[in-house]
């Protein structure tokens, strides 16, 4: 496959994909750009190769001495955006801070369950158990109450 | 919300303080409840004031010490063993309080049965704190599946993106 790089100085900028058969190669390359905004990026231990997920697909986020890291639901990767990055970027996908040093995925959370002390249990679809601490769950009821995607900004 | 509110360290000290008021307020209650009933079956149709200020001053005391050093056990998820001996220890304090303050005239068997009331307060704290928490899961498992029910706002978009590119 050919690959042309042409530098513009004005206009849009354009990534044209001339294929005789659509093959996953090519689909892959088409989702890749088509929703570039919504896709994250990470590494796995080796930190060699870069991984391209969805956010939804993430069950939660969780930061480890300063670095993020997203749990799928298999694999886990290491991010290079902070957790409030995440949050701001993601909110609207059900992105929501747990805790300090986690974030949950909103459409992964199988139920939810009230606490002492008004902190919130959440048990994930892959049968993990969150604790959204009291501070953020007051921030989480508002999100649930609005209905909404919708996240503060 | 309020600017001041916005310190962490003040909202967790109001909040905790504002849980211990809360404390003292329904604890005070019982414990009154249980003295105007003391008295009224003596004939006595007066509470003297400096009783109740004992009380308030106990209950208060006593949020303090169930809060800082019991792990507030009459909210806990689950009674167990240690909870229930919580309970004994606070209600047998509360017993001897009364006791050395003279609320029922040091009378003894009073003293046991109001004993006995109190650990059945805190057992009904229990319970309310405990039906209170399920109709709050109730509602945020509502809450929940509407939002998640409601759907991404650009996941169709996104969807019609691709379809269009892939076409």
């Amino acid at each position: 496959m050919k690959i042309i790089l042409q530098k513009t100085d004005s206009g849009e900028e354009e990534i044209i994909i001339r294929y005789r058969e659509m093959t996953r190669k090519i689909s892959d390359v088409v989702k890749l750009f088509s929703d570039s905004d919504s896709r994250m990026a990470g590494t796995k231990d080796d930190a060699r190769q870069v991984y391209y997920f969805a956010p939804e697909d993430v069950y939660y986020f969780e930061t480890v001495e300063g670095v993020a890291y997203a749990y799928l639901e298999k694999e886990v990767y290491r991010l290079r955006e902070k957790l409030e990055e995440i949050v701001y970027r993601y909110g609207e996908l059900g992105i929501a801070r747990c805790t300090r040093t986690m974030a949950v995925n909103l459409y992964k959370v199988d139920w939810l369950k009230s606490q002492p002390g008004g902190r919130i249990l959440a048990a994930l679809k892959n049968g993990e158990k969150v604790v959204i601490s009291r501070k953020y769950a007051e921030t989480l009821r508002e999100q649930l109450r609005r209905g909404s995607p919708d996240v503060e900004r | 919300m309020r600017k001041w509110l916005k310190n962490e360290k003040l909202r967790r000290y109001l909040s905790m303080e504002i849980g211990i008021e809360y404390k003292a307020c329904l604890y005070f209650f019982v414990v009154l409840f249980f003295y105007c009933m003391y008295l009224l079956l003596h004939g006595v149709y007066e509470a003297r004031l400096l009783h109740m200020f004992e009380m308030i001053a106990a209950t208060y005391g006593m949020g303090y010490f169930q809060v800082l050093i019991l792990g507030n056990f009459d909210e806990t998820e689950r009674l167990s063993g240690r909870q229930f001996l919580y309970m004994l220890l606070c209600s047998v304090m509360y017993a001897g309080l009364s006791y050395l303050c003279g609320w029922f005239d040091r009378e003894l068997m009073t003293t046991a049965v109001f004993a006995l009331f109190c650990v059945a307060a805190y057992f009904c704290a229990y319970l309310v704190n405990r039906a209170k928490r399920d109709i709050d899961t109730e509602q945020l498992n509502v809450m929940l599946q509407a939002y998640q029910k409601g759907g991404r706002r650009d996941e169709c978009h996104r969807n019609e993106g691709t379809d269009e590119a892939l076409r």
